[in-house]
């Protein structure tokens, strides 16, 4: 059967969406699917997007938790109630299971989620999470469209473009075991915004650009921040995008706005001797995050009150108020999240403690435009002058507050006086996108992969080794040397493969082989088979280990096998690394294992 | 069926003038006449959620308790509208008010999607179409109906209505907002 559909699926932080539009049109018509979800004990409902929480159910509840599709109920639960209980039920509410995915201190198939749980509530590993919420989704498109399953569709899934192969890896693992098609694509977060500009726009979106021109995408989530560059490039006589770079994965994202203010708020309400429970604070939160945008909109109000409404059926009595200023507000948000700094400014490194806990890592310093300094700064290489986009598009539910828009831009434009650059042009989103732009955008893709349309062009955004020790005298209590071999150039096209020229490398038969794997966003110049005796831990980022077992069919007597790597970019995205014997046709892929990291980690 | 009826009947009151008068007298026991009331015309639910598997039985509750569950839900407006108002100044109940009034406008646009009945501004001189239902217009005054007249009040329209689905068993279907327990 054919596909009808282009479908899009953000698998966010905090909130999941779905967007479609049909395939055979000239005009694509971007529509988001409501998605059923329990929203309280026996009430389902159907919202635009699906909270990525997951509650695991006590057994006496799960029935009042069944949905239409589920033959008998389930033990956990995903979506808005599962959001909501976590203000009173947090150890139950595993929560940024996509960050945990994406973090390779811990085993991503280990249950470990809700992290720090007592021990008598079940608990989850965040592939199976991540699988749980994919396969709400794929459940809520097949209720909606029962002669149009999601497993027959175009289907487009975006992943931060700070996800490296591995935890690319993980989120296509549980995408297909969800229900996707198998020939479902990545996309990158970040370009999925620009596609969705690029929607809006049709054909005309060349007139905003000159060859040359960079256009840089700062995609503000709930709980991450996702940066990217783009370059104008010229091709036959037209200009064409091409991703030149994307940043490192940041764990700062609006969520972390909406808390500093209710931190601030609560404070407050504390002075004046009101104190506020678990159930509460929540609610402040929710407040805070609407006061935010009403406060920081271009026009908003002076000062607005907040009120957070009494605990049990007293509601008046219980009531406190507290007046929160936009004088305050944009003190704390801007100067915290968006501060202005000079283009050479870095972030601020955590100085670890002797103890440091285990769980997600989160950004030690929350100052945005620094990290977007950081990140220019990297992809300026020799060049003294720093890089200034011409163009920025600023995607996220927080760029909702205009002021929080204008202090990324008036940041970048000050760096662009310095250097006598011009200010960059922002691109226009309209605001009720900007929570459903990457869904959106993702299943443009789709519709325009289909029809052999636009794309951003690329590769892949990181350059990529293997680490070989060197052989050499054993020194009791010291690791061998380690060298690093290039096996993949940044900008690695997809549908492309590489041969990577070294030496032969001698894997033992039946026997696991165990690489370790890196990745690199600043060293533009490798090429397959280039060696690295020593790097900075900035400049090559360790990932998952690798590994594959040869198994070998041809008769030998030699237990060693010598055998040479090649590494391919797949045409839906994933990057894939192979060994082949020099002696024969043989060969084997080296898997991702996202199980033995953390041990190695320690060791 | 009654309290259904008293829910809608409360909506059709609240902020007309006109209609709450005519409860009134019918809560007095005064003849009233049928025109002066506007009861909002009940919608067939189209809500999205099928009822997907044969396990599944049609829910044994009214929609009018799946909706004033849910405003309490959301905006405690169960809690608010049963608080005794006497002990409290206007202040007071103007900052519980406030909030929970937010989140019934939220909550009813999104089930209801309201919209004016019509887009033309009070004040100004609308047509009537001939033979218009009672139920969209209303001639307010003692002079002749006619083919236009000046809009005193622009109307509501519900665009949709979707109040999701209950999975409840009957035993609870009357259950607005559950006992709270801290464990």
């Amino acid at each position: 059967m054919t596909a009808r559909f282009s479908v899009g699926i953000d698998l966010g932080t905090t909130n999941s969406v779905i967007a479609s539009t049909e395939l055979d049109c000239d005009q694509p018509t971007l529509t988001l699917l409501p998605i059923p979800q329990v929203v309280a004990a026996g009430q389902i409902e159907s919202r635009n997007s699906l909270p990525s929480f997951y509650y695991i159910a006590a057994e006496n509840e799960a029935a009042a938790y069944q949905l239409p599709w589920q033959d008998r109920p389930h033990s956990f639960v995903v979506g808005e109630l599962a959001r909501q209980r976590g203000a009173d039920a947090p150890h139950r509410v595993i929560s940024a299971a996509k960050s945990w995915l994406g973090h390779h201190g811990v085993n991503r198939r280990d249950a470990i989620l809700p992290w720090q749980s007592p021990n008598d509530v079940e608990k989850v590993s965040p592939l199976s999470a991540t699988e749980a919420y994919l396969h709400h989704l794929v459940c809520a498109w097949n209720n909606s469209h029962p002669d149009a399953p999601l497993a027959e569709q175009k289907v487009v899934l975006t992943v931060p473009a700070s996800f490296d192969p591995a935890a690319r890896n993980l989120t296509r693992e549980a995408a297909l075991s969800a229900g996707l098609p198998a020939d479902f694509v990545l996309l990158e977060e970040p370009q999925a915004a620009v596609y969705r500009w690029l929607a809006e726009k049709h054909d005309s979106w060349r007139d905003q650009f000159n060859e040359g021109d960079t256009l840089l995408i700062v995609d503000v989530g709930g709980g991450t921040t996702d940066l990217t560059l783009i370059r104008l490039v010229g091709r036959d006589g037209s200009v064409e995008l091409e991703r030149q770079a994307v940043g490192n994965h940041l764990l700062v994202g609006g969520d972390n706005m909406d808390l500093a203010l209710a931190h601030l708020v609560a404070n407050q309400l504390a002075g004046e001797g009101h104190s506020l429970d678990p159930w509460q604070n929540v609610a402040l939160w929710h407040s805070c995050r609407a006061a935010k945008e009403q406060l920081l909109a271009g026009e908003g109000p002076e000062t607005i009150t907040i009120s957070v409404l009494g605990r049990g059926s007293r509601l008046i009595g219980g009531t406190v108020s507290t007046h929160l200023s936009r004088d305050a507000t944009a003190d704390l948000l801007i100067n915290g999240f968006f501060p202005h700094c000079k283009a050479t400014e870095k972030p601020e490194r955590y100085v670890a403690s002797g103890f440091q806990d285990l769980g997600l890592p989160y950004e030690s310093d929350p100052a945005i435009t620094k990290h977007i300094a950081a990140f220019l700064a990297s992809w300026r290489g020799q060049s003294s002058e720093p890089l200034v986009p011409s163009h920025l598009l600023l995607n996220g539910g927080v760029f909702r507050s205009s002021l929080l828009q204008d202090a990324v831009s008036d940041t970048l434009t000050q760096w662009a006086a310095n250097t006598s650059g011009n200010p960059p042009h922002r691109l226009g989103a309209s605001a009720h996108d900007l929570d459903h732009a990457v869904a959106q955008g993702a299943a443009y893709y789709g519709w325009s992969k289909h029809r052999g349309g636009l794309r951003i062009r690329g590769g892949t955004a990181r350059s990529y080794y293997i680490g070989i020790e060197t052989a050499g005298l054993a020194i009791p209590g010291a690791p061998r040397p380690l060298r690093a071999l290039c096996v993949a150039p940044r900008g690695m096209e997809e549908g492309t493969a590489a041969e990577i020229p070294s030496q032969e490398v001698g894997l033992m038969v039946g026997r696991p082989a165990k690489f370790r794997f890196f990745s690199s966003t600043v060293r533009p110049h490798d090429v397959p088979g280039d060696r690295l005796e020593r790097w900075s831990p900035d400049e090559l980022v360790e990932s998952d280990s690798i590994q594959t077992t040869l198994t070998s069919q041809v008769a030998s007597d030699d237990p060693f096998l010598p055998v040479r790597f090649q590494s391919r970019v797949t045409e839906l995205g994933m990057f894939e690394l192979y060994c082949h014997s020099t002696r024969s046709d043989e060969q084997w892929q080296l898997e991702f294992n996202a199980r033995e990291a953390a041990k190695e980690r320690q060791s | 069926m009654s309290l259904g009826t008293a829910f809608r009947a409360f909506f059709a009151a609240l902020g007309n003038k006109q209609t709450s008068e005519a409860f009134l007298k019918i809560l007095n026991g005064e003849p009233v006449d049928n025109q002066n009331i506007l009861i909002a015309p009940s919608i067939k639910s189209t809500s999205k959620v099928d009822v997907g598997s044969p396990s599944f039985v049609e829910p044994a509750r009214s929609e009018a308790l799946t909706l004033l569950a849910m405003l309490q839900r959301e905006a405690r407006f169960v809690d608010l509208v049963q608080e005794p108002l006497d002990q409290f100044s206007d202040a007071q109940v103007g900052a519980a008010a406030r909030p929970c009034l937010i989140q019934c406008r939220q909550t009813l646009q999104r089930v209801f999607d309201l919209i004016p009945l019509t887009e033309q501004a009070e004040g100004s001189t609308v047509a009537v179409p001939l033979n218009a239902s009672a139920l969209r217009y209303q001639w307010l005054g003692n002079g002749e109906q006619s083919s236009t007249g000046r809009l005193v009040h622009p109307g509501w329209l519900a665009n949709q209505s979707e109040l999701g689905k209950w999975t409840g068993s009957p035993s609870d279907a009357k259950v607005i907002a559950p006992i709270q327990i801290q464990s």
